[in-house]
């Protein structure tokens, strides 16, 4: 007995040991690292997409061509739950990278520091010039390879707008725009601008925000000094919008899904917000007719629309197997595979040497885009903000639509967040 | 050479030596003492790696500005903790989150011990009517946030549907910052509302029924009898539930994300969810982090507050 009791502390300990090590074996289970086993190679790509999305489909179909063609690869495809870019940093910052993933619009400023340049590869030569100032640094360097460019202006429903009597054409300022909002009103259960709630709110100040500074205040943004002027200018437009009543009145409950129904429906004649909107509105209703035009400039100039990065991939340092990533990603990017993801995502192509089948844009597309006739511009924030700005944006845009907020005290806030970020860059 | 003593001499030195078996049983005592210690070590383990370390980490990643997730970071000094006086977001999530906590307290309470004395007797509807109080408490808040967010929508939303039918229009629930707030302390209190009510009917069915009977016989009155008799001998209970309650609205997370996300602009964030919103999307850890401590300070000086109340006027 005496013996017995001696041996069990050590017999405790032992299994404790054993414990320790099999969850440590679990732990490098979890780890993000790509297997060899067999010589075969596979890639982790993290794709950023909703599995029953129609891109993340088409995907998997390009994938699984992709390894009956080389039976040395296989690709590893993890879609994304409802908050990609939070799942993103965290398996950043735990240093858990995957070979290849999606760059969520934010490939050269925000991680660049963690992938391969692939401006040499094949197909970068065909990037499309609205992507060139958002994804090339100054030395001419990409990080990542684009399935599709992010292009809209004002996004209106055609149908609504022959019943208003409005020729969206005709619609060069601001107060143009508020007229012709303004005639839509009058129409049965038709919200003149649908804005799918807090989250929507970011992308109305894109698409305003830049028309309201000069060339002078933009190098001032540029280089540190928050101009609040121009800023607080686009808010008044807005609070204008609120005080006329031309919002939606389910604002506050309403999301970018919730537009897309509103625009199926016929129930919203203009939007402000990405084109993906106008995707999934033909999702919920093929015959839906829609199109865009430029946004109207608050100090005068030109009309344009706001281009930027959409889906990209990029290829992560830290991967072992660089060259089979960069070679699956010139797989994406020839012609045919590059025309198929766009369409998927009912987007233009993010290279030149692609067609472009947008859909329910497709129209707009030739008119403004392709034809030349309207100015591209950068999403403002990626260029004239400091990285993490887009949500203040977002709530400033939001405090005023709701209320809670002068467009004079949420510019002070935006101003005492742009001078945070700017100072811990 | 002692190595070589045989061992059933070496066993009759030690049985005629008092100090040898003092010392062995001290032995035996110390080695059944490191078993039983060992048993602690898996808890401590995961205390210590989900709990103390994390709690470190964010303590020194208060001091620091970074982003979340690049390899780099620069020391902030007390720039984070100056910069929690001056952010008005911060102020305005203070105050939510004390009101979260104090006034989802309040009606928790108040409701938790009504329901508890109205279906403390021995009935199958009362059964039933505890087992629907304390369902919702089984639902996930997420859940619980999204079902509601479902009834308080504008449109097709199930209480502007309600409200519709006594000739009242459609109202946007959430669009007022006030109303909002409002709306997530009475949600977060009737979901929670079951926890109080069981908490306070095992306080009162471990009352002993002869005192009430005995004051009863002296001609006490039902309201006599409550605050005499049954509301003194409930004060354990009252703790309980009270420190759970406060602990519950302070940390208030799941619903502000589902049904608000905050807004309008920050005016519906409590603490935990602006953190959350300054870490991930603002991009500034070292401040999230720095929230966090105050939070925690929070919490420890609340719960250190009542306790000691509670214990100073403690009868029972």
């Amino acid at each position: 007995m005496a013996s017995s009791t001696r041996r069990a502390p050590f017999r405790t300990l032992g299994v404790l040991v054993a414990l320790g090590s099999v969850a440590a074996l679990g732990l490098t289970g979890c780890a993000g690292a790509s297997g060899e086993a067999d010589g075969r190679v596979t890639l982790n790509m993290q794709t950023g997409m909703q599995v029953a999305s129609a891109e993340y489909k088409q995907l998997k179909t390009l994938s699984t061509d992709y390894e009956k063609s080389h039976s040395d690869v296989t690709i590893k495809l993890a879609p994304a739950g409802t908050n990609y870019k939070n799942q993103l940093s965290v398996m950043l910052a735990a240093r858990n990278f995957p070979d290849i993933f999606m760059t969520t619009g934010w490939s050269k400023l925000r991680y660049a520091q963690f992938l391969v340049p692939l401006q040499n590869e094949s197909w970068a030569k065909y990037l499309s010039p609205q992507l060139k100032q958002a994804m090339e640094d100054k030395k001419g360097r990409l990080w990542a390879m684009p399935t599709n460019v992010d292009v809209s202006g004002l996004m209106y429903n055609e149908t609504v707008l022959q019943k208003a009597g409005v020729d969206p054409s005709s619609i060069r300022t601001w107060d143009d725009f508020t007229a012709a909002a303004r005639k839509t009103a009058e129409l049965d259960g038709v919200s003149p601008i649908y804005v799918g709630g807090k989250d929507m709110a970011a992308a109305v100040m894109d698409r305003t925000v830049n028309g309201a500074y000069d060339d002078a205040e933009l190098r001032k943004m540029k280089s540190g000094t928050f101009v609040a002027k121009p800023y607080e200018q686009a808010l008044d437009l807005l609070a204008g919008w609120k005080s006329d009543g031309l919002l939606n009145p389910d604002y506050s409950s309403a999301t970018s899904d919730t537009m897309a129904k509103a625009f199926a429906a016929d129930q919203a004649a203009f939007e402000l917000g990405p084109s993906t909107v106008a995707s999934n509105a033909a999702s919920y209703n093929p015959d839906v007719k829609l199109g865009f035009i430029p946004a109207p400039a608050i100090n005068g100039s030109e009309p344009y629309v706001v281009a930027g990065e959409r889906t990209a991939f990029g290829v992560t340092k830290a991967s072992p197997h660089q060259t089979e990533a960069k070679a699956f990603l010139a797989y994406l990017a020839q012609p045919e595979n590059e025309t198929a993801m766009a369409a998927a995502s009912a987007c233009p192509v993010g290279l030149t040497n692609a067609t472009t089948k947008t859909g329910p844009l497709s129209a707009s597309y030739e008119k403004w885009v392709s034809g030349g006739k309207a100015k591209v511009e950068s999403y403002f924030d990626r260029v004239y903000m400091p990285d993490g700005a887009f949500p203040a944006m977002g709530v400033s845009a939001d405090a005023v639509f709701t209320g809670q907020s002068s467009p004079a005290a949420a510019t002070s806030q935006m101003a005492a967040t742009y001078k945070t970020l700017s100072a811990q860059k | 050479m002692t190595s070589n003593t045989p061992v059933t001499t070496r066993a009759a030195a030690l049985a005629s030596d008092p100090s040898a078996r003092r010392r062995r049983s001290r032995l035996r005592r110390s080695l059944a003492d490191a078993r039983l210690d060992a048993l602690y070590l898996p808890a401590l383990l995961l205390f210590v790696t989900f709990m103390l370390v994390p709690l470190f980490y964010g303590l020194r990643l208060s001091f620091q500005n970074w982003d979340g997730f690049s390899p780099t970071r620069s020391d902030a000094g007390l720039a984070n903790y100056l910069r929690l006086f001056t952010d008005s977001a911060f102020l305005i999530a203070l105050r939510n989150t004390l009101l979260y906590g104090v006034v989802s307290t309040i009606i928790q309470q108040v409701l938790g011990l009504l329901l508890a004395v109205a279906l403390d007797r021995p009935a199958r509807s009362s059964t039933i009517l505890r087992a629907v109080i304390y369902l919702p408490v089984l639902i996930s808040p997420i859940i619980m946030g999204a079902m509601y967010a479902l009834m308080l929508q504008y449109n097709n939303g199930a209480l502007n549907d309600i409200v519709g039918l006594f000739g009242v229009g459609k109202h946007a629930w959430l669009s007022n910052g006030t109303t909002a707030v409002w709306v997530i302390i009475i949600i977060h209190s009737l979901q929670f509302t079951g926890t109080t009510m069981i908490i306070y009917l095992a306080g009162l069915q471990g009352i002993d029924a002869n005192l009430q009977e005995a004051a009863s016989i002296d001609g006490a009155s039902t309201g006599q009898r409550f605050f005499s008799i049954t509301l003194p001998l409930l004060q354990p209970a009252f703790a309980t539930s009270l420190t759970l309650n406060l602990i519950g609205g302070l940390k208030v997370f799941d619903l502000i994300q589902i049904l608000t996300n905050g807004g309008p602009g920050n005016s519906t964030h409590s603490l935990s969810s602006l953190i959350s919103d300054e870490y991930f999307n603002q991009q500034s850890a070292g401040y999230s982090s720095a929230m966090g401590v105050a939070l925690f300070i929070i919490i420890v000086i609340f719960s250190l507050g009542v306790t000691r109340v509670l214990n100073a006027t403690r009868r029972f």
